[in-house]
């Protein structure tokens, strides 16, 4: 996801000189082709994530768009006061970068597994919150948050996976449906949006068909979207993130669904990670032990409504 | 200790001006805080001559140019001083005088930290948390810098406030880049909020910190408008940054260095006490201006 993520940006940037690519002291390798080509519009900060997002903060009130770089938690929460006061309160055009969503670094331990990321930020106002499934919702995701006005956090994983999508995608804002939603309907957000197709497909085989969605928008959640999407068949909503199950996707929809003056009748229920993972590995591996991989989200979707 | 930096000295005219720039400063502060009953009035006073020599002198911006994007720019980091700061806006006709007296009132625009606002041009952005203030000036230092443009940066830091480590991110960054056209004043007023920054977390020797951070360093009297304007006058290839020994609650002798009057908000009967004090050593300010003139 790194390099669709470069590849848009630097497409976008080489014609748009306000941007502006402020990066943590990481990117080695992935990020050499935006220096090389555009190297007024790159700055390597340091280990240094606070000074970055004020720097950042100070560059959009001169009417560039900054863009913020590191991996795992480091671009959101190692800074997230800067990103509240500095950035999300006066709206200005920080987009804060975050490579490395989920388990990506599984083997690099828990300081770089981002699980937390999306309940953190998705406190914070007026913040867009950008969690592509695959390289065509990384570049549309790209795209949407150069030409939203305000703040924004996209977080990546860092290697790609087969496309699920079969092309570009229209935009990374609204609700996307991979497989027409169906009684029993799994969403989904990020880049298990490959595992969670494994496992739709895995079901198809076996004969039991269920709907599958992705929303790269976590936040503002497509809420009205969604449930009208939901409301024609699903009565089993399925969430599953590679996320800690505390104030994620599921919580976001959950509130929706609370809060909302109508809203389908859905039984809710989440697939997410527990508190204190065990160990470290690969992402693969640390899914499996979590039930997060195909095989367990295609026995969770043919079994009884967990 | 004082360095001397080779300027041409500014008129009496100019002088006079700050001075009673100051005086006014200090009592549009009082009179704020003792009606809002707030804090931070030691933290005000002692950098009322740092603003004087900025708003409606040396720093470039006026209502009318608020937007521009050639403006100077102006940063509070030490937000907390937000009265003296809403009193130096009004002064220059940024916000009306009569607001002011809506200072911490309910609903009103003029928060008890610097706060950005429509109701408030002139102010870039809010600060209430220590520490933000100079990343986001070198934000601002760095573009100009990229694309060619004369503006100058200020940032005003408190001396509590360099015990925030992203306060170090920004210093290394600005000796790193070079970044000139940012010109820092640390309000070296000695005192913190929970005792004395010797006792706390001590500073010194802070000049030779900073200038091992690749800054060029000016240690002056922050209360003395010539060495405020020799230090804004000068220009480097470094970043610049004025260690600004200054007294917190300057100006009313009984909150002069004193802890308490970091919280405490005065008493009518004290302001009407540092009222009059500051009437009189205003009356001595300009008589020792006009003797050094003869």
């Amino acid at each position: 996801m790194r390099k669709a993520f470069v590849q848009e940006l630097l497409r976008i940037a080489e014609t748009d000189g306000r941007i502006i690519l402020l990066a943590g002291d990481l990117g080695f390798g992935v990020l050499d082709p935006f220096r090389a080509q555009l190297p007024k519009q790159f700055v390597n900060v340091g280990v240094a994530e606070q000074n970055m997002t004020g720097v950042a903060a100070g560059l959009a009130l001169r009417g560039r768009i900054a863009i913020t770089y590191s991996i795992g938690n480091f671009s959101a929460v190692r800074c997230l006061e800067q990103i509240r006061n500095d950035v999300c309160y006066p709206r200005l055009p920080v987009k804060i970068v975050a490579v490395g969503a989920g388990l990506s670094y599984g083997t690099h331990g828990f300081s770089h597994f981002a699980i937390e990321d999306v309940a953190i930020m998705r406190a914070l106002p007026g913040l867009t919150i950008l969690s592509p499934g695959d390289d065509y919702e990384v570049k549309e995701s790209v795209r949407d948050m150069i030409a939203l006005p305000g703040p924004c956090y996209l977080r990546l994983a860092g290697a790609s996976h087969p496309p699920v999508h079969p092309g570009p995608i229209a935009s990374s804002l609204a609700p996307l449906v991979i497989r027409p939603v169906q009684e029993r309907t799994l969403v989904t957000t990020g880049a298990l949006l490959r595992q969670a197709m494994d496992a739709v497909l895995a079901c198809e085989q076996t004969g039991t068909s269920v709907g599958l969605v992705s929303i790269p928008c976590v936040k503002p959640l497509p809420w009205p979207a969604l449930a009208s999407l939901l409301a024609s068949r699903c009565t089993e909503l399925i969430v599953a993130e590679e996320h800690s199950g505390v104030g994620g996707l599921l919580s976001a929809i959950a509130e929706a669904q609370v809060q909302a003056s109508s809203a389908p009748s859905l039984r809710l229920r989440g697939l997410s990670l527990p508190p204190f993972l065990s160990t470290q590995g690969s992402r693969d591996f640390l899914l499996h032990e979590h039930g997060l991989s195909p095989s367990a989200i295609a026995a969770t979707l043919k079994g009884a409504f967990p | 200790m004082l360095t001397t930096l080779d300027q041409s000295s500014p008129s009496l005219a100019q002088l006079e001006r700050i001075v009673r720039r100051a005086y006014r400063l200090r009592s549009d502060t009082l009179r704020m805080i003792t009606k809002a009953r707030a804090s931070h009035v030691g933290s005000c006073l002692s950098i009322a001559e740092i603003l004087a020599c900025l708003y409606g002198e040396w720093l470039r911006v006026t209502p009318g140019s608020a937007q521009s994007p050639e403006r100077d720019y102006f940063f509070l980091s030490k937000g907390h001083a937000a009265a003296i700061y809403y009193a130096a806006l009004a002064e220059c006709g940024f916000i009306p005088q009569e607001q002011l007296a809506s200072y911490c009132n309910d609903g009103s625009s003029l928060a008890g930290h610097v706060t950005k606002n429509t109701d408030a041009p002139g102010i870039e952005l809010s600060f209430g948390s220590l520490g933000h203030g100079l990343s986001v000036g070198c934000g601002v230092a760095l573009d100009c810098k990229l694309s060619g443009s004369d503006n100058r940066v200020v940032v005003v830091l408190s001396d509590g406030e360099l015990d925030e480590g992203s306060c170090w991110e920004a210093i290394l960054f600005a000796g790193h880049h070079h970044l000139h056209n940012l010109r820092v004043f640390v309000d070296y007023n000695k005192i913190q909020s929970y005792g004395s920054v010797e006792e706390v977390l001590d500073l010194a020797p802070l000049a030779d910190k900073l200038r091992a951070f690749r800054w060029e360093v000016t240690e002056l009297d922050g209360h003395d408008p010539r060495s405020i304007l020799a230090f804004l006058h000068h220009s480097s290839d470094k970043a610049q940054i004025a260690i600004a020994h200054t007294i917190k609650g300057k100006g009313v002798s009984f909150m002069e260095n004193e802890l308490l009057w970091h919280y405490r908000n005065p008493s009518e009967e004290q302001f009407a006490d540092a009222q009059q004090e500051l009437d009189r050593r205003l009356e001595d300010a300009l008589q020792l201006l006009f003797e050094e003139a003869e």
